[in-house]
């Protein structure tokens, strides 16, 4: 079943404001493609370390970073994100972060990217799963990139050592036929089955778990998984033929991985894989409620809640609620209620819900329908 | 197409809590119910009211407007659902700007819930869990056509709060005649005809 997201009418961003995000989101796209392209050219020493049979690879990341700047500038050009990227980019420059939160940002770059303890709140299996994907497609990234672009090369020295060129500069060198060797050049491999573990488990889910069996958008789930499984299944297939098959099929092999992560790298902005670039904004959000609202993240922070008005309850900080209430007017709507009553944005989820309660039977006193 | 919705008459909700149980067996919130039962006012009145999501149509879903990842989608056919996990960055603004108080926010999980109408169930035509438990039909599932042909009463689909009106796609049923619960208006009503508190009586 397909899910979209729809605008609300009479959304408040004017058109012209619209049209100044998607320009600013065209140049800096374009930018980012000039100086990656500059980069590769530079980096590969004006390409001629650059391997053309690994065009297609360059040539889809270069893209692909396009299309996600594109769509990330636009992204921060709606109200809730950019007021928050905003506020995240000045909190993180501020005196009071440095001084009260310095451990905020690694802790957070641990609990929510690189360990991502939060998943595991969710389910273990879940966590499982996520990290092999997330370290499978992070790590084959790093490996792949520098290699595609030409940054790195490596070159034989004889009689057996293997030389590493980073930049066209001179690196370490290593004997062929250890074990380090056969790590280094199998690396993508490991990546691969990691990936491989992580995929299945996917699949597995998300074939017998009833509410993901219903919920679930072909084209938003499982498309990636296939392609991830597609990519990772013909990267071990390369290997196969050299190792096993004496190099049969390699060239057909060779190409259906560069067709399929290809077109995983085009998919990157517009699909699933766009949280990859969307995710780490967390980072921001805590950041912002921790320093400029003294919401509780991690152990230790101050806390500065606010309280409900009609009960007491905690709630988020007055900041976070005059911050809300100005998002909301960005987008055309106001929930002030009246002086005596103040605006709903003040009262906690409960009260919001008994106040309309008590409307109801204020209006419907004892009748029974 | 016909579009079938909860109705909502707190005027029968007897406080069972048989919705929050069934809304429990949801697939896409395994053990946790979206649904909350409230005491309306409690000390005063025994009258409780069930709350669901009532999946805003205008505004269209305000928790997914002040989403900054986009994580909150809406089905085509209106029914607002909940966070997508993948997107979900954890910074409440959906809960507290939701104006009827429905979102519920998972701290350690990071991750915001709410109801979704048992998109499960709905889309195959059965009814959501809620409705199927409710014993007095205080949440009841169906077409406004269907309704007017069998149950008393005017669904109303638009709350007032002050200057903004949010239209609905679950109705709430009030008397014939109303065409929306004006929260500031009734709430008024309701502390000036206020009764003194009296204190227990102990021997």
């Amino acid at each position: 079943m397909a899910v979209s997201i729809r605008r609300a009418p009479g959304l408040s961003r004017s058109r012209q404001s619209q049209r100044q995000s998607e320009w600013l989101a065209w140049v800096l796209s374009a930018l980012t493609v000039v100086l990656l392209a500059l980069l590769i050219y530079v980096g590969s020493r004006e390409l001629r370390d650059f391997d053309s049979a690994l065009v297609g690879y360059a040539v889809g990341t270069v893209f692909a970073a396009g299309a996600v700047v594109y769509r990330y500038t636009l992204w921060l050009s709606r109200p809730p994100t950019g007021r928050y990227f905003r506020a995240g980019v000045r909190g993180f420059f501020s005196w009071r972060n440095f001084r009260r939160y310095t451990l905020l940002v690694p802790v957070a770059l641990w609990t929510d990217i690189f360990a991502q303890t939060f998943i595991l709140k969710r389910s273990f299996v879940r966590w499982l799963m996520h990290m092999c994907i997330f370290w499978g497609v992070l790590l084959s990234l790093a490996i792949t990139i520098p290699l595609t672009f030409g940054w790195i090369r490596f070159t034989l020295e004889p009689p057996l050592d293997y030389r590493l060129w980073v930049f066209g500069f001179e690196t370490v060198s290593f004997p062929l036929e250890t074990v380090l060797s056969w790590v280094i050049f199998h690396a993508l491999d490991f990546t691969a089955v990691i990936l491989l573990v992580g995929v299945g488990i996917a699949f597995w889910r998300r074939s017998t778990d009833a509410g993901l069996l219903t919920t679930q958008r072909f084209g938003w789930d499982v498309m990636p998984l296939v392609l991830l499984a597609a990519i990772a299944i013909t990267g071990l297939a390369l290997t196969a033929s050299s190792v096993f098959w004496h190099g049969a099929y390699y060239w057909f092999i060779s190409l259906t991985h560069q067709a399929v992560v290809v077109t995983w790298l085009l998919l990157l902005p517009f699909g699933k894989f766009f949280h990859i670039v969307e995710r780490p904004a967390t980072i921001g959000v805590t950041l912002y409620q921790a320093v400029n609202q003294g919401m509780e993240h991690y152990p230790g922070a101050r806390r500065d809640a606010g309280a409900c008005r009609r009960c007491g309850q905690e709630l988020p900080s007055p900041q976070f609620v005059a911050d809300l209430q100005a998002t909301l007017s960005d987008l055309g709507q106001s929930y002030a209620l009246s002086p005596a009553l103040g605006a709903l944005q003040e009262y906690c989820p409960a009260c919001k819900r008994q106040l309309r309660g008590r409307a109801y039977f204020e209006r419907m006193g004892k009748q029974f329908l | 197409m016909e579009i079938k919705t909860l109705f909502v008459d707190a005027t029968r909700c007897i406080g069972c809590r048989a919705c929050e149980a069934g809304c429990r067996e949801c697939d896409s919130h395994k053990g946790e119910s979206m649904v909350m039962v409230d005491f309306v006012d409690r000390g005063f009145s025994v009258a409780t009211q069930p709350t669901v999501c009532m999946h805003c149509e205008d505004p269209v879903a305000p928790c997914a407007q002040v989403c900054p990842a986009q994580a909150i989608l809406i089905s085509p056919e209106g029914v607002v659902q909940q966070a997508d996990p993948s997107r979900c960055i954890g910074c409440q603004n959906c809960v507290f700007a939701c104006p009827f108080g429905v979102p519920k926010f998972d701290v350690e999980a990071r991750l915001m819930k709410k109801c979704n109408l048992c998109y499960d169930r709905t889309v195959q035509g059965l009814q959501p869990w809620c409705a199927q438990a409710c014993p007095t039909d205080a949440l009841w599932y169906g077409t406004f056509e269907e309704f007017a042909a069998r149950r008393n009463g005017s669904p109303v689909s638009c709350t007032g709060f002050g200057e903004m009106d949010v239209h609905t796609r679950v109705y709430q049923v009030m008397p014939a005649g109303t065409e929306k619960l004006d929260l500031v208006a009734l709430l008024s009503e309701a502390a000036e005809g206020r009764p003194v508190r009296e204190e227990a009586w102990v021997l």
